[in-house]
């Protein structure tokens, strides 16, 4: 389970990623998904600038190409949980 | 001082909706028990490896909850390391004869994973990688999806190039009463199965399963059922799968078994049968070639050819593999040797690999955060 205060000490990690640019190094389509998230979506494994991957989904439903460019936005994580805490964080879109 | 398995058990894998934990790890320590000839007061340590007891049971302290179901007063553990808990306590078991701490260990491997819903299992298991890649929403099956989906590209293999490794691993089941799954597939029905994270399958994967095995390993036994532990290396990882060097290997498949290669004194190709971690299709892939048997990009080629089928040069798999034999995540890679054990002693029945001398096993926590990798020779 979430806590808010878990979510608040990751806050400098959890948003690094924001309005940064990076490359497409390989994606899947999560037709089965872990529980707290639900539907059908893309994760990404992004290569940022100076070489650092970090995963996240992609946004927009559209499949990427490798080496497609990317950039961080904040969106909402998952579905929540039942301590209600809505929890914020970085997706990627295409550009 | 070598250490040497007296005894190996393994209960039946599968859904086993009338056994629980206790259940599992009570039958898998007596049959290794029964196996070597030994009795409870003989036992110096016991390392029960499980990696969800504590989320999907409510049950820690599993070492002494095992002690006390088998009369045994002379101390247990659990040892956790995600799905290569069990490499990791056969390790614990072997470092602790070494050391001359204990003469006799008995090693539990167990997992109870079907009483929950797949949605929960996947999550769970999620524990075994970063939280970064749990944020993005993704699965086991998604993080080695990623690794297919790189491994496709670069070395121009496609979806029906795994299915060959789950039908092989099916027909190796075909032929063990303990397995999960033991019948044959072919690779319409393993393309035909729906996809759980692209470009992988459900019949790329390995299932949700309940099962224990046991191993009583010790620093005596010159019978001839004994089997030697020639080497057990470990190496380590990040768990998370962002920060790897490369989507292409497992560089902790690659320095465990390097180490163990070395400690055994042997090259890659004189090993005659191996149980590797096929947890995913495209894991047994990388591990073929990560532990030398075949050229990077080449696996898939050799899977195909037959090459790592019963009857060809280096068996793999022969159990069924955790595809078909089933994968309870703490007890895989205790079965993993106690089914090389079998074959050295030549008790495998229709899947005995003929004049089995060297065996090797191979078990991988999370995306190769962890790798074991021992090396038995029959006496």
């Amino acid at each position: 389970m979430k806590s808010a205060v878990k979510i608040w000490r990751e806050k400098d990690e959890r948003l690094e990623q924001l309005d940064k640019a990076g490359k497409v190094v390989s994606w899947t389509r999560i037709l089965e998904a872990p529980a707290g998230f639900e539907g059908v979506y893309i994760v990404v494994m992004v290569e940022m600038r100076k070489g650092k991957r970090v995963v996240g989904e992609l946004i927009g439903g559209k499949e990427p190409e490798f080496g497609a460019r990317v950039k961080g936005v904040l969106r909402r994580i998952g579905r929540g949980d039942k301590a209600g805490v809505i929890e914020y964080g970085v997706k990627f879109k295409l550009i | 001082m070598r250490a040497v398995i007296k005894g190996a058990y393994q209960t039946r894998f599968g859904e086993l909706w009338d056994k629980g934990i206790k259940e599992l790890m009570l039958e898998a320590g007596k049959g290794a028990m029964k196996d070597a000839k030994i009795k409870a007061g003989e036992i110096d340590l016991v390392l029960v490896s499980n990696m969800l007891g504590g989320r999907f049971e409510n049950q820690g302290h599993l070492g002494a909850m095992a002690t006390s179901l088998l009369g045994i007063k002379t101390g247990g553990l659990r040892v956790e390391g995600a799905c290569a808990s069990g490499g990791l306590a056969v390790n614990q078991a072997v470092t602790a004869i070494k050391a001359g701490e204990a003469k006799t260990v008995l090693v539990i491997g167990v997992e109870k994973m079907t009483d929950k819903k797949v949605e929960e299992v996947t999550q769970g298991l999620m524990g075994a990688a970063s939280e970064e890649e749990r944020r993005a929403g993704l699965s086991f099956v998604g993080l080695y999806a990623l690794m297919a989906r790189k491994y496709f590209k670069e070395f121009g293999a496609e979806k029906k190039d795994l299915a060959y490794v789950a039908v092989k691993n099916h027909s190796h089941a075909s032929m063990n009463p303990k397995a999960q799954f033991p019948f044959e597939i072919d690779v319409d029905k393993v393309l035909g199965s729906f996809c759980v994270a692209e470009p992988l399958g459900l019949f790329d994967c390995a299932p949700i399963t309940d099962g224990a095995a046991g191993l009583v390993i010790s620093r005596r036994g010159k019978d001839k059922r004994s089997v030697e532990i020639l080497a057990s290396k470990v190496a380590t990882d990040s768990p998370s799968l962002t920060g790897r060097k490369s989507l292409l290997e497992l560089e902790a498949t690659k320095i465990a078994g390097k180490k163990a290669y070395k400690e055994a004194g042997i090259k890659p190709d004189e090993v005659d049968m191996a149980e590797v971690h096929d947890c995913f299709t495209i894991a047994e892939i990388l591990a073929i070639e990560d532990l030398g048997w075949a050229k990077k990009g080449e696996g898939f080629k050799a899977v195909k050819k037959g090459e790592f089928s019963l009857g060809g040069r280096l068996p793999v798999n022969l159990s069924g593999g955790l595809k078909a034999c089933g994968h309870p995540v703490g007890a895989t890679g205790v079965k993993q040797m106690v089914e090389v054990v079998t074959q050295l002693r030549g008790e495998a029945g229709g899947r005995q690999k003929k004049r089995a001398r060297l065996g090797l096993t191979h078990n991988i926590g999370g995306t190769g955060g962890t790798a074991v990798v021992h090396i038995l020779k029959k006496l």
